[in-house]
């Protein structure tokens, strides 16, 4: 994306290059160009703030998301405000930060996202779900606890925290704390010195004293703990002077394993007594170590740098002077001890655990997946232990267990569970048994392992259809083909059949060869193509032979009907004119042109008006049936032998 | 005009010639890179078994290069271009079916819970006969189908067939749907809208507002593209039914 706004505005300058003129744009795209990727370098994160703590019920208070080097495109994913009113927001807004160091330009974008929340009911709440996605990748914000209280309760709270825009109760806690502070340092050094001021034994701040009056400190709360047992660590600055300071090396943690707590009030000073003196105290770090090896392991130092405002004695009076001061806490040592010879269904786990099965549910099938959980729950180093050694029977098939982690507290004990999931499928229906198997752990209350035995797990498997194997896990998943290691061929992949023209040719071919014999067969069984077989000649006999009937039956009209219907049927199939287009004079006509004798068409025109002079006309003499009957046999004979010649 | 015709049959003789002889070294130069793209694949250095396919591809866009590619993209762990150049495989050789199992193979070990199946059964069911004959395959079948019924009606019209209209309904009925099948397996198989996420984890809106994150989509997953467009964000139908909005930036067109 940078490149193309680069090659952008590079082709938009040098289109209308003057130098002159665009020396100083080139300039501040030059910088522009410089802190982008400087802080696109930089890795996006995101905090959570809260206004104030605690909230009262029906208190407005606001939830501030930022995000650092914040860059293009990122989205923001808004939290659930389960047990809140949202009154306003997401409030969007952004700045930017530009820090110059001794490493050269450094630029920050802010992002924030505010919210304006009122609190519904008391209770402790946390918002959760806030996140923003940055290049696909999606980055948490990290839950925040709201704890909500009644209003009497607040009124009660021995450090109230008021909330910073109430001026006056500001004030106000800053004299109680002053006059507390003041009481309690009376009460310390009041018989040395009388008190003149605030702060009072001024000797004690100068330089000279400075490592009593700041100084970083690692607090343990166990030195010789066994292996893989808990040991808490917190570092904490101890400050009776102003100062600001940086982290400067985080320890290296050799040999443990380590978990870190959130530090939840950090840059918050709580006041503690310290060999008879009182501090600000800052909680820097707090994590859970949990020793890897016996022996003595070092807990490095935590290290820090920045300035210090100690007094200085002019002659006069004490004023303040700010020094530079690099702390560094001091180096523990532990003494692990090894434990005991372990048995060997040991699997790692050191604190006060337990173990619980659950058996798959009944009624399974072949197709099902079954699910065999075991649970560690309890109090030590969760995190660190291993599978129960379970042998599963043949038959029965197993990939390594998943696993799911789940930390409630981590100080003074990390507890909550670890489960794992076996994941098993059954080759074939049938009762299959895990036979009993031993779990052990160091029990640090006890100072010996413990055992827990679990009794066989006796599973049912029915015969199942197969199918839904089949569906949920294809047999061809679990193999991956490698390269194709043959010659490189020319056209390794042909035309699509659809897309070839010998397709549609194929398609066209049974189309056409059976329509076609189809057709002929149609035509065939027609009504038209009957009268075609049977022929005109015989068309003209089957009439001719009903005549005869009707002569004989003496029946005139009906007779001469038939004869003359004979004639001009025989002679309209011949001549291929329809029977309704035909008349004497284009009969004649087309027999002229058919090249007949002229005797022969006259015989026959004379014959038709004969036919019909005896049909219609009562005065007409009749020569006799069986005269007509033969003249037009005879016709008939004669036209026959005509046609057929040619 | 007879000397002509041969004249030109020679000269086009000679153009066979030529153009052979040159495509055949041009193969020769092909083959070379590609063993030694193998061989660098099979000595695990994928990196620049990858540089000498994109090399080979830029020459001739082949299946069997876009696959030997997508197998080396896979063994670097980019998914998401793997199963674009396996589809981009399977686009110029929809019978390369280890390509198709590749695809199934990256599609069900990265872990996503994305379902990877329809959740309409009839739709499933379409899936699964689509993909039961490959598109020459049912193009095959509904060549044979076409000729059956057409045989089936002459020999109605011959009178020469028992339950002749069951038979050429039957008939019918199954060319029809095996050209159907045909038409779309190859439309598939032309892959004009066909997508893959390339970035993991990219997320899927519900609307083009980004009002709600549907699923995480892990790389890899295959798209259906629509023409609906707002925002950089397009419309998409993914294979197993799931509808919604995604960034066009985090998916690459498998025809372009």
């Amino acid at each position: 994306m940078k490149i193309v706004y680069l090659e952008y505005f590079c082709v938009n300058l040098f289109l209308g290059f003057k130098p002159m003129r665009y020396l100083k744009q080139l300039f501040i795209l030059f910088l522009f160009l410089l802190g982008n990727s400087v802080s696109s370098a930089q890795k996006v994160s995101i905090v959570a703030n809260v206004s104030h703590q605690p909230v009262v019920v029906g208190e407005d208070f606001q939830v501030v998301y930022t995000i650092n080097n914040a860059v293009r495109g990122i989205d923001f994913l808004n939290p659930n405000f389960v047990n809140f009113t949202l009154l306003s927001g997401p409030n969007r807004g952004s700045s930017t930060e530009i820090v110059m160091d001794n490493t050269g330009m450094k630029r920050n974008e802010l992002v924030t996202y505010s919210f304006v929340l009122r609190a519904k009911q008391t209770g402790t709440f946390q918002i959760k779900g806030a996140a923003i996605r940055v290049n696909g990748e999606r980055i948490a914000a990290p839950n925040i606890t709201v704890k909500v209280v009644s209003s009497s309760a607040k009124q009660h709270n021995d450090f109230p925290d008021f909330p910073d825009d109430d001026i006056d109760a500001f004030f106000k806690r800053q004299q109680q704390l002053a006059r507390k502070m003041l009481q309690q340092m009376r009460d310390f050094q009041g018989d040395q010195e009388p008190l003149q001021e605030v702060r009072p034994n001024a000797s004690e701040l100068t330089i000279e004293h400075i490592n009593d009056n700041i100084f970083l400190k690692a607090e343990v709360d166990k030195l010789n703990p066994m292996v893989g047992e808990q040991v808490n660590v917190t570092y904490k600055l101890y400050t009776r002077l102003g100062m600001s300071m940086q982290p400067a090396g985080v320890p290296q943690l050799n040999g443990f394993w380590a978990k870190d707590d959130e530090v939840k009030d950090m840059g918050q000073a709580h006041q503690e007594n310290y060999h008879g003196r009182l501090y600000n105290v800052f909680t820097l770090k707090k994590t859970a170590l949990f020793p890897q090896k016996s022996g003595q392991l070092t807990i490095d130092p935590f290290k820090a740098s920045g300035w210090v405002n100690v007094l200085e004695n002019n002659g006069y009076s004490y004023v303040e002077k700010r020094v530079e001061k690099e702390l560094q806490s001091q180096t523990v040592v532990l003494n692990v001890k090894p434990l005991p010879a372990s048995p060997p269904s040991f699997t790692g786990g050191v604190g006060i655990m337990n173990l619980m099965v659950t058996t798959p549910k009944a009624n399974l099938t072949t197709d099902d997946v079954i699910q065999l959980k075991l649970k560690i729950h309890g109090a030590g180093n969760l995190d660190l232990v291993e599978a129960p050694k379970l042998v599963f029977p043949s038959g029965l098939n197993s990939l390594e267990p998943e696993i799911k982690d789940s930390i409630g507290e981590l100080m003074p004990k990390m507890d909550g569970y670890r489960e794992f999931t076996y994941n098993l499928n059954a080759n074939a229906a049938g009762s299959y048994t895990i036979p009993s198997f031993d779990w052990t752990y160091f029990n640090t209350d006890e100072n010996a392992f413990r055992t827990i035995t679990i009794n066989p797990i006796t599973i049912v498997v029915d015969k199942g259809s197969g199918k839904a194997i089949a569906v949920t896990s294809t047999p061809q998943v679990n193999k991956f083909n490698e390269i194709i290691n043959l010659p490189l061929i020319e056209n390794s992949g042909a035309a699509p059949l659809f897309a070839q023209w010998y397709f549609w040719g194929l398609v066209l071919l049974p189309l056409v060869f059976f329509g076609g014999l189809s057709y002929k067969e149609i035509l065939k069984q027609s009504g038209l193509s009957n009268h075609k077989n049977i022929g005109p000649d015989k068309i003209a006999q089957q009439r001719l032979a009903k005549a005869l009937g009707l002569m004989n039956s003496n029946q005139n009209a009906e007779f001469y009907e038939e004869i003359s219907k004979a004639i001009w049927l025989y002679l309209s199939e011949h001549l291929q004119i329809p029977l309704s287009n035909l008349n004497k004079q284009n009969l004649e006509q087309s027999l002229q042109r058919k090249g007949l004798a002229p005797q022969l068409i006259n015989d026959t025109l004379n014959q038709i008006e004969h036919c019909e002079r005896s049909l219609y006309s009562p005065f007409y003499e009749k020569t006799g049936l069986a005269n007509s009957y033969q003249e037009v046999s005879k016709l008939i004979q004669q036209f026959e032998d005509v046609f057929k010649r040619k | 005009m007879g000397t002509g015709i041969r004249v030109l049959t020679l000269l086009f003789l000679v153009g066979i010639l030529l153009f052979s002889t040159k495509s055949m070294a041009q193969n020769e130069e092909l083959n070379n890179l590609w063993k030694t793209a193998n061989t660098a694949y099979n000595a695990g250095q994928y990196e620049s078994a990858i540089l000498d396919y994109e090399s080979l591809l830029k020459q001739r866009k082949d299946a069997w290069i876009y696959y030997n590619l997508a197998t080396a993209y896979f063994k670097q762990k980019e998914e998401g271009k793997a199963v674009l150049n396996y589809m981009r495989a399977l686009k110029l050789n929809p019978e390369l079916s280890k390509a198709k199992e590749n695809i199934d193979f990256i599609l069900h070990q990265n872990g996503s819970k994305l379902p990877l199946e329809n959740s309409l059964f009839l739709i499933r069911w379409y899936q699964y006969l689509l993909k039961a004959l490959s598109a020459n395959g049912w193009a095959v079948l509904s060549l044979i189908m076409l000729t059956v019924t057409a045989l089936a009606f002459f020999l109605r019209t011959k009178k020469q067939l028992k339950y002749a209209n069951r038979w050429l309904a039957f008939g019918i009925s199954m060319t029809v749907l095996s050209f159907l099948l045909a038409f779309f397996a190859f439309r598939e198989n032309k892959m004009e809208n066909k997508a893959v996420v390339f970035q993991n984890n990219t997320f899927l809106f519900d609307s083009e507002k980004k009002g709600k994150v549907l699923w995480i989509l892990p790389e890899g997953t295959i798209l259906e593209i629509s023409k609906q467009k707002r925002k950089g964000l397009v419309f998409v139908t993914l294979d197993n039914g799931i509808k919604g909005w995604i960034d066009l930036n985090e998916v690459e067109m498998v025809s372009g």
